[in-house]
């Protein structure tokens, strides 16, 4: 074909793609659109370790039952129902049997049952598929299946939070499906590409790093879920997310920036949503020296650390960097836990008294606005991510309220790898962390004891040794009466943040970006997406003059 | 001809070794690797370890070069960690996303820049001729995010006529027949081709426009010219002819380039191709897949180099005879 005959050709198509929309927009079901940054990793939720990827499990794969909104974690309260409709205890509590839900089926017609918990606790404990849920259910000795309708665990000993690591860990798979492939061969299995599960959503496609799709399974076993199309469509550039919500190409977004939620205000038919997350942000201060060793010789005086935690007026830096409600940390721990406390002391914002303490401990000021004490002067470097606005915003922040105390600062920037490498390596003085959180509070064992710190892992980075916050938390962990373990986990938490191995900033408030027309259901602090299927989504008009959304569900 | 396609592939696979190895040192050398802990995922450190011992991340940077030389020797690209897919499988879904945008982009850049260069050097030393370089020039300095950003807010927000980004429009793409689906993804091609074509259409400008210059200077063109031969007959049949041998050369040298400036349009404009998986790749130090992507991106370079030196050669029997 010569060019000139070519070009009329490419305008059709062109045409018709702008009509296309137009005229399929009055027959499309409603739909939320997710801007999400990554593409999903593997939708096999054992080898699942990414965000996009757990929020599709989370809508396609159910769980035995899921905890309630509030995060208890200890004994069965405030657990609702998923794939087990009741539970029974066994009298000396080292058993519970879960009676399934008769009506549960997997997306290709076939019934849920009691082997398939099976399968999907042998998978998920199995060292060929390294499940990260793998350690957490070890307490559970074996699982079999009573009859078709009712798996029981077998549990080592009795726990808290057993219930909660049988019944909410593990996510249900299809044996029927999988049983056949190997463990170590589940890695490469189609499915992971074209899951099958029993969840509120079934499977509809995934175009590689462009989009995945959900539909409403109409006859899901607890009722039809009240969108009827999820689609996360992959945005990497911050940027291009914020201009495609602007423009109606999506209708949600998971994260705005401060910058963003500013524009938002210009836009009356968007609205921006808080909600907590189980993240905190906190300036991490490593206790040891370069050689691993003998103590750092700022950081490890637990004066000292207090002081430069005086010299912060967290609330100041929060608000700058941020906004009014994101609050701030009060600890290692989520504001949402149910072993919070809002009465634990904090150390407060009071310069002159780290000065006072500073003084004290021979850190004394020199000429030129630094303090110095047997020939060292006060003077350390914080790491902070490069791809973290944020958090370098809040680096330039602490360096000029630890100037105003005699502390000189650096500040190093690298990329989120080398980031995470460094600190694994123990490669910092300073680093400004951002920690995810396990729902649980148990997970403050894992991550700030003793044992973590000698384990010489990627826990306890900073090496903070407490035997009186290791005894708490021990306490804490094996409490069986919640008042108890709450009031260990209490004294835990006033031990830590008297020693101040971190300086504890905010707690992740995230903020999300949606149409007016997206009424969303509560948004729980640890997955806000679980709820999904009880979102709607209004009608609302609009077309995008470029043809490119153009449903009522849809476009805002 | 033989000899000189036996020694442009001689030299490509060494070309393509050194990268590769390169890359795959400097990768490692790095801080962090796939499985440094990621925030917001607590994993146990048993499972970490137990990962690193399956993919070899527990031996020696040397040991772990063999281990990598050994698989692509047997053809297997490795497995994906931060993917957790195949390699194979994911350049399989990449590779002719990006092939697709260097095609329309070189088309495009060339098409203009060629364009843009008979014009300047027809209309040498006029106000065309300066205001077309100003503003070729003006885009090829611009820092390519930041004109592919506006290109997406002035073309798909302010004026709303293409989408912002992705492939396809994901709503409708399902239900749409196979010829909207490919207006639909030709109307997404739009900006970032348009990205690629503003910033390397300046070369390819310059260069023709001096080679046209040159070109016009030559004594079959003075014959034609007092013959009577009408100038735009000159231009299209004698001094183009000739004046498009140097671009062709020049096809070579953009291709990395264009490459290059894939990644950041890719990105901005979620275009999943080579460069948008190879940025995430980098950032979670998936050695697999980063070298892989290398290997790949390094031999489509190699293969460019060289249907550019066939394609001179085929073009110029002077360069055939030496």
């Amino acid at each position: 074909m010569r060019p000139h005959r070519a070009l009329p050709a490419i305008a059709l198509l062109l045409l018709a793609a702008c009509g296309g929309h137009d005229r399929n927009a009055a027959t499309h079901p409603s739909t939320l659109v997710m801007s999400l940054p990554a593409d999903a990793d593997n939708l096999l939720p054992p080898l699942t370790t990414n965000e996009t990827a757990s929020q599709v499990g989370a809508l396609m794969f159910e769980k035995l039952v899921e905890p309630g909104d509030a995060l208890n974690t200890v004994g069965d309260a405030g657990f609702r129902p998923s794939l087990a409709d009741s539970w029974t205890w066994s009298a000396d509590s080292l058993s519970i049997a879960f009676h399934l839900d008769p009506k549960a089926h997997w997306h290709d017609g076939v019934p849920v049952r009691a082997n398939d918990v099976v399968y999907s606790f042998r998978v998920n404990a199995s060292k060929d598929v390294g499940s990260p849920v793998g350690p957490l259910i070890a307490i559970v000795d074996s699982v079999t299946a009573r009859d078709s309708l009712t798996p029981v665990f077998w549990f080592h000993a009795r726990s808290p939070e057993q219930f909660y690591n049988a019944g909410s860990q593990i996510r249900i798979l299809p044996a029927h499906l999988l049983q056949s492939i190997p463990d170590s061969a589940l890695k490469t299995a189609p499915f992971g590409r074209q899951p099958v599960g029993s969840g509120p959503y079934r499977f509809a496609r995934w175009v590689s790093g462009s989009s995945i799709e959900l539909d409403a399974d109409t006859t899901f076993h607890r009722g039809r879920p009240k969108v009827d199309r999820l689609i996360w469509s992959i945005t990497p550039s911050p940027d291009a997310a914020i201009l495609r919500l602007f423009s109606g190409e999506a209708n949600f977004t998971e994260y705005l920036r401060p910058q963003d939620v500013a524009q938002l205000a210009r836009h009356p038919e968007l609205k921006a949503v808080h909600h907590p997350a189980l993240q905190v942000f906190y300036m991490l201060l490593n206790e040891r020296a370069a050689n691993g060793r003998s103590p750092h010789p700022i950081f490890g005086d637990r004066e000292v650390r207090r002081a430069l935690t005086m010299a912060v007026d967290r609330r100041r830096a929060v608000n700058t960097v941020l906004d009014s409600l994101t609050p701030v940390a009060a600890g290692p721990f989520s504001s949402a836990f149910w072993s919070y406390d809002s009465t634990l002391p904090r150390l407060p914002y009071a310069p002159d008294s780290a000065r006072a303490i500073l003084d004290r401990r021979g850190w004394v000021m020199g000429p030129d606005g630094v303090r110095h004490k047997n020939g060292v002067a006060l003077h350390f470097t914080i790491l902070a991510p490069s791809t973290s606005t944020v958090r370098q915003q809040m680096a330039v922040l602490l360096q000029d309220m630890f100037k105003q105390v005699g502390a000189k600062v650096d500040i190093e920037r690298v990329d989120f790898a080398a980031f995470n490498g460094r600190q694994q390596a123990h490669q910092f003085e300073a680093a400004l962390v951002g920690m995810g959180l396990d729902p649980t509070p148990s997970g403050i064992q894992q991550e700030w004891t003793t044992q973590a710190a000698r384990a010489n892992g990627p826990s306890n980075a900073g090496k903070y040794e407490s035997a009186q916050f290791d005894a708490y938390v021990d306490s804490a962990v094996r409490a069986m009466d919640p008042a108890k373990a709450k009031s260990y986990y209490h004294q835990a938490y006033a031990t830590i943040i008297e020693d101040a191995p971190a300086i504890w900033l905010y707690e992740s408030s995230l903020v999300s970006g949606m149409s007016t027309h997206v009424q969303p259901a509560t948004m729980r602090a640890d997955m806000w997406f679980v709820h999904l299927a009880d979102w709607t989504v209004g009608d609302g008009a609009a077309t995008s003059g470029s043809g490119s959304v153009a449903l009522a569900a849809s476009a805002h | 001809m033989r000899r000189l396609l036996a020694s442009r592939l001689l030299q490509g696979i060494a070309v393509v070794w050194v990268v590769t190895t390169l890359t795959f040192v400097l990768l490692h050398l790095a801080p962090g690797d796939p499985y440094a802990f990621r925030e917001g995922v607590p994993v146990a450190p048993e499972v970490l370890q137990h990962w690193r011992h399956v993919y070899c991340l527990d031996r020696p940077v040397s040991a772990q070069y063999v281990c990598y030389l050994r698989s692509v020797a047997s053809g297997d690209l490795g497995y994906s960690l931060s993917q957790h897919r195949p390699v194979r499988d994911i350049l399989i879904d990449y590779v002719p996303r990006t092939l697709e945008l260097m095609f329309f982009g070189m088309l495009a850049s060339f098409a203009l820049g060629i364009a843009l260069g008979v014009l300047e050097a027809r209309r040498r030393g006029t106000f065309a001729d300066w205001g077309s370089r100003g503003i070729s020039l003006f885009f090829y300095s611009m820092p390519d995010f930041w004109l592919a950003l506006m290109l997406a807010l002035l073309f798909a927000y302010w004026l709303p006529i293409f989408p912002i980004s992705g492939i396809e429009n994901v709503i409708a793409a399902p239900t749409n027949s196979w010829w909207q689906r490919a207006g639909d993804h030709l109307r997404h091609l739009v900006l970032p081709v348009t990205t690629l074509m503003l910033m390397t259409c300046a070369g390819i400008a310059r260069f023709q426009r001096a080679a046209m210059l040159d070109a016009m200077r030559l004594d079959f063109v003075v014959t034609a010219r007092a013959k009577g031969v009408p100038e735009h007959a000159i231009a299209g049949h004698h001094v183009l002819r000739n004046a498009l041998l140097p671009v062709i050369t020049l096809a070579g040298i953009t291709l990395p380039s264009l490459l290059g400036g894939a990644v950041l349009v890719e990105l901005i404009f979620s275009w999943p191709g080579m460069g948008y998986i190879t940025a995430m790749a980098v950032g979670s130090r998936d050695y697999a897949l980063v070298t892989s992507s290398v290997l790949v991106t390094s031999v489509l370079v190699v293969l460019g180099t060289i249907a550019a030196d066939v394609l001179y050669a085929i073009a110029d029997p002077r360069v055939r005879a030496a």
